[in-house]
């Protein structure tokens, strides 16, 4: 598993994937800088008033509303690592010289992860430069960003959206191994983590209870009303441990004929 | 009973005992749903030869090279490897270099980091890399991208990505293609060398008169089952040749034609010559039946049988050809 998740890394640094990172940091900054020169607006176009973010999870808040970018960017990413390896034909090279699918597998996963990891930190190194400016020039004090209570809920959010973005990833993987395509697996899943799973929240009562793409987005969010943030943790967990059975199982004993 | 190889072999090795053999398929089968792609496979890889595999487009070849890789499980039959049976790839796997149908590598990735991406992937240090890099003439464009590499480039990072475990047996599937005459020519060299290395190289090609240059051995399937297997020279001695001859009067080519029909070979007068399929050693007799009835022969010779011949004669697919399957005892 070291060995594959060694060699996964030496395609995490091409230039392209720098390149994504670079649009995720710039994207993530900007969102932050709309998210506080909105503050304090008028509520339809406000995410909070100039007193919420002067408060110590202020940052926080409006480091959570980048999670949706970086979910949706996370499964595009997971399918796309796996995916392309069946639609290049370079899995074949991969599974030749790591027969042990398994290890592969976990190799490769466990690599995207941590480059999901570095990509969030990076995001966050960005916004907290971009924060301090774009409050300084509203004249909103961000020392309340800093003390205990609001290190602590920066961290939770950080850890809370590093966990969303996984769960939207290991769908992706999921998706990736069945279709085998990066096109179908990475629309397939936008299809259903955005239009149908909003549709079904809205007419099934309670769905968003145990809806995957609901409850990961109430674990970005460190819980909401419909689902308590312990509820959607067991939940996806469960869901989490179907899927990489279903994932293991496909991929070991799948012909790799491409 | 020929036996499996299972390790390397030792200086001690030889003797008495039997030919080693690298690869053994016994009634080895795929189907996809009703079509058998591989259809009941029963031959072996001798150790330390090279092996041409050969068929028509669609034959099996590839997926047979995929089912001794551990890509596509087998419907039936069983396979051995290096002494391990395909069920258990990551047994033998670490010996078998490999390339497969096109060569697959990542494009934005240059050629040197994507043998990296393998060599770390299966525990090779980076000095490999350089190694086989240099082994197939690609060291000087190493840094340069995937996507910028010329067909026949590509080709050459195929069969270097093959190389980078020092494998005991290589599998290369249409190794030459995209490869120019120098190219090719530095391919055959290197089978030659790997061969004389005690390595085992399964090879399959369309070039058929390459292969015959540098093929000891010879597997030949159609339709997924097997037409031949043996010695590539045993192969050729068998078939009939096509032997010349010029009579002295033009008048006696009817005749002369006649005279090797009556033999039992198929003969026929063309460009003022006498062409029949006989095997090199009927020239003697012919000459001989000539005399005998009063023809002088001024020319009398033999082309040699070729593979590509032989090849087009086995897998002949018209109706009532005739069926030369033999199964290597």
């Amino acid at each position: 598993m070291n060995a594959a998740f060694a060699s996964e890394w030496i395609k995490l640094r091409r230039r392209g994937m720098y390149a994504a990172l670079g649009a995720i940091v710039g994207l993530s900054g900007l969102i932050t800088l709309l998210g506080i020169t909105h503050a304090g607006g008028d509520g339809r176009r406000s995410f909070m008033t100039l007193a919420e973010l002067a408060a110590s999870g202020g940052f926080a808040r409006i480091v959570q509303h980048t999670g949706d970018l970086l979910k949706v960017v996370a499964l595009g990413v997971f399918a796309s690592a796996f995916a392309s390896e069946f639609s290049q034909g370079t899995m074949r090279n991969l599974l030749v010289r790591q027969p042990r699918r398994l290890r592969l597998l976990a190799g490769k996963y466990l690599a995207t992860v941590t480059a999901t990891a570095g990509a969030l930190l990076a995001a966050l190194a960005f916004s907290v430069p971009v924060g301090i400016l774009a409050a300084g020039a509203k004249n909103v004090s961000t020392s309340a960003w800093w003390t205990g209570s609001g290190l602590s809920s920066l961290a939770h959010t950080e850890v809370n959206l590093f966990l969303a973005c996984v769960g939207y990833g290991t769908i992706g993987v999921l998706l990736a191994i069945v279709f085998r395509s990066p096109v179908a697996a990475i629309g397939a899943g936008l299809a259903y983590l955005l239009p149908v799973e909003g549709i079904l929240s809205s007419v099934i009562n309670g769905a968003t209870r145990w809806l995957p793409g609901q409850l990961l987005d109430a674990l970005a969010s460190g819980g909401n009303g419909d689902v308590s943030y312990r509820a959607a943790a067991l939940t996806l967990a469960v869901y989490g441990l179907i899927a990489a059975t279903i994932t293991g199982l496909l991929f070991s004993r799948r012909d790799v004929a491409s | 009973m020929d036996t499996m190889i299972a390790d390397r072999p030792g200086p001690g090795a030889a003797g008495a005992a039997p030919a080693p053999v690298a690869v053994r398929m016994a009634g080895l089968t795929k189907r996809y749903g009703a079509r058998a792609a591989v259809d009941h496979l029963t031959t072996d890889v001798p150790a330390g030869v090279v092996c041409g595999f050969v068929g028509p487009n669609g034959a099996g070849k590839t997926t047979t090279i995929r089912m001794l890789l551990g890509l596509v499980r087998p419907s039936e039959g069983t396979a051995e490897v290096l002494g391990h049976h395909v069920s258990d790839p990551s047994a033998y796997l670490d010996r078998v270099g490999a390339l497969i149908e096109s060569p697959a590598f990542y494009p934005t990735l240059s050629g040197r980091k994507n043998l990296r991406v393998l060599a770390r992937l299966a525990g090779l240090p980076d000095e490999r890399v350089d190694a086989v890099l240099a082994q197939v003439g690609l060291a000087d464009r190493a840094g340069d991208l995937f996507r910028s590499y010329s067909l026949g480039m590509k080709q050459r990072l195929g069969i270097a990505s093959a190389l980078l475990g020092d494998p005991d047996l290589l599998i290369l599937d249409e190794p030459t293609n995209g490869l120019d005459p120098p190219g090719i020519r530095e391919v055959r060299a290197l089978l030659s060398n790997l061969a004389a290395a005690g390595k085992t190289v399964l090879v399959s090609s369309h070039l058929l008169d390459e292969l015959q240059h540098v093929a000891g051995h010879l597997i030949m399937i159609d339709s997924g089952r097997l037409v031949f297997a043996g010695p590539v020279d045993e192969l050729l001695a068998a078939q009939a040749s096509e032997l010349r001859a010029s009579p002295e009067r033009a008048g006696d080519l009817p005749a002369l034609v006649e005279l090797c029909r009556q033999a039992g070979f198929r003969a026929e007068a063309r460009d003022g010559e006498l062409r029949v399929a006989a095997p090199t050693q009927w020239a003697g007799e012919l000459n001989r039946r000539s005399m005998a009835a009063g023809i002088t022969l001024t020319a009398l010779g033999a082309a040699p049988a070729r593979l590509e011949d032989v090849f087009f004669t086995l897998t002949a697919r018209e109706p009532g050809a005739p069926e030369h399957e033999r199964v290597q005892a």
